[in-house]
């Protein structure tokens, strides 16, 4: 029975992972694309869009590139995860977007997680308590059980003893 | 009474249904069943917040059954019955109440508030929290089950009242969806999915009842076994 239980938690926990890499990470975002000096950018673009754990990490954590972006007065408009999937669990980001027909300033904006991801947080939150609870409480039966059977060898055990003593 | 180690064929051909149910459930849960328009994707809470409370209330029916039967026939296997649907109850009553304020904060922008139907399902979940307390606290088998059961009894008169309570009294809990009048009412494929949630934690229900009924004769086993060795000795 245990053996069943164990495999069917793992079941579940993989069918639960296969269910969140089915629902679409897209998160869309508006930038403004300006150099040190505070100029904006007008024209067609391609845009290295990068996100950094803090202001001054040196790697991204995540990268894609946009071609031939258009870009009115610095505004730009894209959709991030469209190029490379987001598979990133976070809040709280640094964005930094580079263009290699002009000098931006590069400065990183700090992005927070859409409505869309923060729900999903919740729902996420939610669903792994309830079955977390349930699996263990599952675990807490069969343990036990395990005890008793246990106990009852023990019991048995000290009888034989007694009976041929 | 014998610690049962005999694998029942029912018992695993229900263990594997419900895993290949509780599959079938996630795909709707979160493929089929689209997404809710205002809330979003945190709607989804629906399908394992209200089932939990379904199947809270279907354990604390068993104990109510058990409880009378005990009280009539005073056979211990009643008992056994009332003790380990109470303990399942618990647990997915304390599901209700963990993932209802989840659902809440997104949606109500707050984790409580001291409503009809939210403060009467605590009052419940305390009333099976002291019902568990009672069966630890009184040493004498016989005299356990028998406060237990009369407790049990008067116990469920709370989960009538709550599941009244939304059509009784103004409450920032959502209206009923199934025979809530003309207003209520569900997409079809939400109902699909809900339907199958409700049947897949009955589901769930009956085969940990199952699991701990067998712990509970397992225990009651080992405890005779002592007796006998003391009065032995």
């Amino acid at each position: 029975m245990m053996r069943i239980f164990y495999t069917l938690a793992i079941s579940l926990v993989l069918t639960i992972s296969f269910a969140f890499a089915q629902v679409p990470r897209l998160v869309h975002y508006q930038g403004e694309l300006e150099n040190a000096e505070g100029e904006l950018f007008t024209g067609t673009t391609d845009l290295q869009i990068g996100i950094y754990k803090s202001p001054r990490a040196e790697k991204p954590t995540w990268i894609e590139i946009h071609t031939n972006v258009e870009i009115q007065n610095g505004i730009y408009s894209v959709m991030l995860g469209s190029q490379n999937p987001l598979k990133l669990s976070f809040y709280e980001y640094f964005l930094e977007a580079k263009s290699p027909d002009f000098e931006s300033g590069a400065r990183r904006k700090m992005i927070v997680g859409s409505g869309y991801n923060y729900r999903l947080g919740f729902l996420f939150s939610a669903y792994t308590i309830v079955w977390v609870a349930i699996f263990l409480f599952m675990l807490s039966i069969f343990s036990r059980q395990k005890k008793l059977i246990n106990e009852l060898g023990l019991i048995g055990k000290l009888q034989k003893e007694k009976a041929s003593a | 009474m014998s610690l049962e180690k005999t694998k029942n064929p029912w018992v695993t051909l229900l263990g594997a249904t419900l895993f290949i149910a509780m599959s079938v459930n996630l795909y709707l849960i979160f493929q089929f069943a689209p997404t809710e328009r205002s809330m979003g994707h945190v709607q989804r809470i629906f399908y394992f917040h209200v089932p939990s409370a379904w199947v809270a209330f279907l354990a604390f029916g068993v104990v109510f059954v058990a409880s009378i039967l005990y009280l009539w026939k005073r056979d211990r296997k009643y008992n056994m019955v009332a003790n380990s649907a109470a303990e399942i109850g618990v647990m997915f009553a304390t599901l209700v109440l963990v993932t209802g304020p989840i659902w809440a904060r997104p949606v109500w922008n707050t984790w409580w508030e001291w409503t009809p139907r939210l403060t009467l399902f605590l009052i419940l979940w305390f009333i099976y929290i002291a019902y568990l307390m009672l069966r630890q606290f009184v040493d004498n088998e016989e005299r356990s089950a028998r406060f237990c059961a009369v407790f049990g009894i008067f116990g469920f008169v709370d989960v009538p009242i709550v599941y009244m309570s939304i059509r009784l009294w103004r409450d920032i809990h959502p209206s009923p969806v199934i025979a809530g009048g003309e207003s209520s009412g569900m997409h079809p494929d939400i109902r699909v999915t809900f339907f199958f949630s409700l049947f897949v934690f009955t589901l769930l229900f009956i085969f940990m009842l199952i699991q701990r009924l067998r712990l509970e004769k397992s225990v009651v086993a080992v405890s005779d076994l002592k007796k006998e060795a003391a009065l032995a000795a």
